[in-house]
């Protein structure tokens, strides 16, 4: 579970995120939702300890980024909007340096790593350095790097961008199995289409405000719209 | 076909200039840069000056004084024609922002000449400080008229068109024939290991040949058997015809080979065009991609480490397979011991152990600590700690990874790697010095104590002056104020070691025990700076 109490984040003078309150539950799959610049990533990077926070609490699993920062980071596996880190490693490289960070036993790596890079077809790649990868195969290895660890709550910043068909399937229905098994997934999307197959909860920021939180029936009631996400998107993220 | 031109070179000068100059930092580094090359351009000026007087008083009663134009022309062709292979090739082919132009419908040789301007300016920096002192003083012993100084001018600009342009062409001929990624790496570690190779030899001959009435007697002698004229006109003809419009400025002659001039520059323009168009994206294209083999299984299973060791790997990692961090780093390391030696003993090693020899006690002692801070100061290793990191620092933000195993994994991989130039230091020294066993061992636990404590100092530098915010990795090494404060912080701290050392006078025994006190203290001092500097800096820039 994630929970965000109260969180403001200021830039000079420009608030990104003013007083957002959310939770993210376990057992769900939770989208967030916004238009670009509207504090999504902000969001993401402070629950992630990327950035800090300005006021307010952010916990995962009950510990705190701020305070138990190693601890609360043992929680989550995170997928970066711009998979473009650490590239003069190879893919391989990659996989065994995160799994030493989380302590993954050899025989279980050797297995997840063989496994997962298979299913996303970047296991030939391996050996290769991850400058060399496309954008979607570099998401597929930071993904891939993420189901090495298995962490109880998974964090994904725009995570379908990049990816060919078969990979968006596979990473929705490991999302669907992963929240079935009671664990927790925080994605943010632009591709609306996927939030309303995949979600249990959305929340929609706006300007660094959280304009809603809750099921998409709950959103069709409390907007009385039987339209569609995207319609009722466009509608609460205008500018008027 | 300018308009392209004139769009590339704008964006190249806002990508790679705008707001650098906003920075004070850049500014300071600037200021400290031009003194510098102010400071060896007079002493380069200086001696290449007295030189050409010598010379010019050798040759005047045989009426050929125009050799040392020749030889100018000749020597300038030469070192353009070097520097422009090792900036065409990183211009041209290893900075990474190249395939952002490819796709772009402009032809090659719109895309190069925009791409030239930056190795151009180096260029033409060179040729100011080669050739506009020696001809300016040359116009000067020959009581030249107002024509000839517009000649200078007037060729300054033509001068390093043709050796830019056949080296050019020559850089495009050859990467068609390197187009794989693993290649590029390769290619690019080879041209800067050659840079190194010339630049040592450089020393070699400096040193060898100190004295400048001695050069300019060799010079004056191959000239008066018409030696040099006839070897500037045989390899390069536009040396000769350079020097005649000098020397006979003001004649239709002159004008004649000025044109001639002329026409060969634009020659050397079309091979630059048809290289262009005919090789260079054969060469570009394809560089960035993998390797074509197929992961094979290998490595998959592997003994977990702990987290200090899998970093300490990911560093050593990344320094060995990032061409530049390689170059300036590791193969680097080997330079500083090898120019040590080239500076002090100019590879006579009799006369170094004869000298040496003289030396006991704490001398000794100071030589040993004075050798070692030299060879391992210079390495920039640790000056990049956390800046090369770049935008892969924001993983240290969201990874369960806590800044003293950061820091300890990072100094342990630049200690690792500033033992090279101490290792093969200490390889030269046993021989020279003839080291008994007691004065080897105290030769490697100082060396181990001075790569501690320069590697902390390194740390500090970066830490105060970070630049995560790269595109190129060379960036890193350029125009960098954390490389002065490095220098500045160690040669201060040693230097007041020294000093303590020579004026005491104490024993061997006591003067290692007081400098293992003084590094400890000051080491302890550093590692509580770094923390304090970490602590206080914004986390995803590291600046404050």
């Amino acid at each position: 579970m994630i929970q965000i109490v109260h969180v403001h984040k200021q830039y000079g003078n420009k608030k990104a995120v003013s007083d957002v309150s959310l939770t993210v539950p376990t057992g769900k799959i939770f989208g967030f939702l916004g238009p670009n610049g509207a504090g999504k990533s902000t969001t993401i990077k402070m629950v992630t300890g990327i950035l800090p926070v300005d006021s307010g609490t952010i916990t995962v699993n009950g510990k705190d980024i701020t305070s138990d920062t190693i601890a609360a980071k043992q929680e989550f596996g995170y997928v970066p909007d711009s998979p473009d880190l650490f590239l003069r490693l190879k893919g391989l490289d990659y996989l065994h340096f995160l799994s030493d960070i989380y302590g993954i036993a050899a025989d279980v790596r050797e297995a997840r790593i063989e496994e997962y890079s298979k299913m996303f077809s970047i296991y030939e790649a391996l050996g290769d350095q991850i400058k060399t990868y496309s954008h979607g195969m570099r998401q597929k290895l930071f993904i891939t790097g993420m189901l090495v660890q298995q962490p109880s709550v998974w964090i994904l910043d725009e995570p379908m961008t990049g990816l060919d068909p078969k990979s968006s399937y596979q990473l929705k229905e490991l999302m669907r199995n992963h929240a079935a098994n009671g664990h927790t997934v925080f994605f943010s999307s632009h591709v609306l289409e996927v939030v309303e197959q995949l979600c249990d909860e959305v929340a929609i920021i706006r300007k660094g405000e959280l304009l809603f939180q809750g099921t998409l029936t709950e959103m069709r009631e409390k907007f009385q719209s039987d339209d569609s996400l995207e319609h009722i998107f466009l509608e609460l993220t205008q500018d008027a | 076909m300018h308009k392209p031109i004139c769009s590339l070179i704008r964006i190249q000068l806002k990508m790679q200039y705008a707001n650098v100059f906003q920075k004070p930092s850049v500014v300071i580094g600037l200021v400290f840069g031009i003194i510098g090359l102010l400071f060896l351009g007079m002493m380069f000026g200086g001696y290449m000056l007295q030189i050409i007087d010598v010379m010019y008083g050798l040759l005047e009663p045989s009426g050929n004084t125009n050799v040392i134009l020749g030889s100018l022309f000749l020597m300038n062709f030469f070192l353009i024609f070097i520097l422009s292979l090792m900036l065409i090739m990183n211009t041209f082919y290893f900075t990474e922002d190249i395939t952002s132009f490819l796709h772009l419908p402009v032809h090659s040789y719109q895309l190069l000449i925009a791409k030239s301007l930056n190795p151009l300016i180096y260029v033409y920096l060179l040729t100011a400080a080669m050739y506009l002192p020696v001809s300016i003083y040359y116009g000067i012993l020959s009581g030249a008229d107002l024509m000839y100084y517009v000649y200078v001018l007037l060729l300054f600009f033509l001068i390093p068109t043709i050796p830019y342009a056949l080296a050019a062409a020559v850089v495009m001929f050859a990467m068609q024939f390197v187009n794989k990624g693993k290649n590029k790496d390769r290619s690019k570690v080879i041209g800067g290991i050659i840079g190194f190779v010339l630049i040592i030899l450089l020393n070699v001959v400096l040193r060898l040949q100190q004295d400048p009435e001695q050069i300019a007697q060799v010079i004056a002698d191959s000239a008066e058997k018409g030696g040099l004229l006839q070897m500037a006109t045989l390899y390069y003809p536009p040396a000769s015809l350079m020097s005649h419009i000098l020397t006979s400025a003001g004649s239709w002659q002159s004008l004649l080979y000025f044109v001639i001039v002329l026409l060969l520059a634009l020659f050397a323009g079309l091979i630059f065009f048809a290289a262009a168009q005919k090789f260079y994206l054969k060469g570009a294209l394809g560089l960035n991609t993998g390797s074509g083999k197929v992961y094979s299984g290998k490595g998959l299973h592997r003994k977990p480490r702990s987290i200090i060791s899998t970093y300490r790997t990911k560093e050593l990692q990344t320094i060995f397979r990032t061409p530049t961090f390689f170059l300036q780093c590791v193969a680097g390391a080997f330079v500083m011991p090898a120019l040590l030696i080239v500076i002090f003993f100019m590879g006579d090693f009799a006369s170094a152990t004869t000298m040496i020899e003289g030396i006991s006690g704490s001398m000794l002692f100071v030589v040993i600590l004075f050798a070692n801070v030299f060879s391992v100061g210079l390495n920039p290793i640790s000056i990049v700690s956390f800046s090369k990191d770049g935008q892969s620092w924001e993983a240290h933000l969201f990874l369960p990874l806590t800044m003293r195993q950061i820091v300890l994994s990072k100094l342990q991989a630049a200690f690792l790697i500033n033992l090279l130039p101490l290792t093969v230091l200490f390889v030269i020294a046993v021989p020279v010095i003839q080291m008994n066993l007691w004065e080897a061992l105290l030769w490697v636990i100082i060396a181990l104590f001075v790569n501690a404590a320069v590697t902390v100092i390194g740390m500090v530098s970066d830490l105060l002056y970070p630049k995560l915010g790269w595109t190129e990795e060379t960036e890193l090494f350029q125009n960098r104020l954390a490389n002065l404060i490095s220098i500045v912080i160690s040669a201060g701290a040693f230097a007041f070691l020294l000093a303590l050392l020579l004026i005491l006078k104490m024993s061997m025994v006591v003067s290692f025990i007081v400098t293992l006190l003084y590094i400890s203290a000051m080491i302890v001092l550093l590692l509580y700076i770094v923390s304090r500097l970490l602590k206080t800096a914004d986390r995803t820039s590291l600046s404050r």
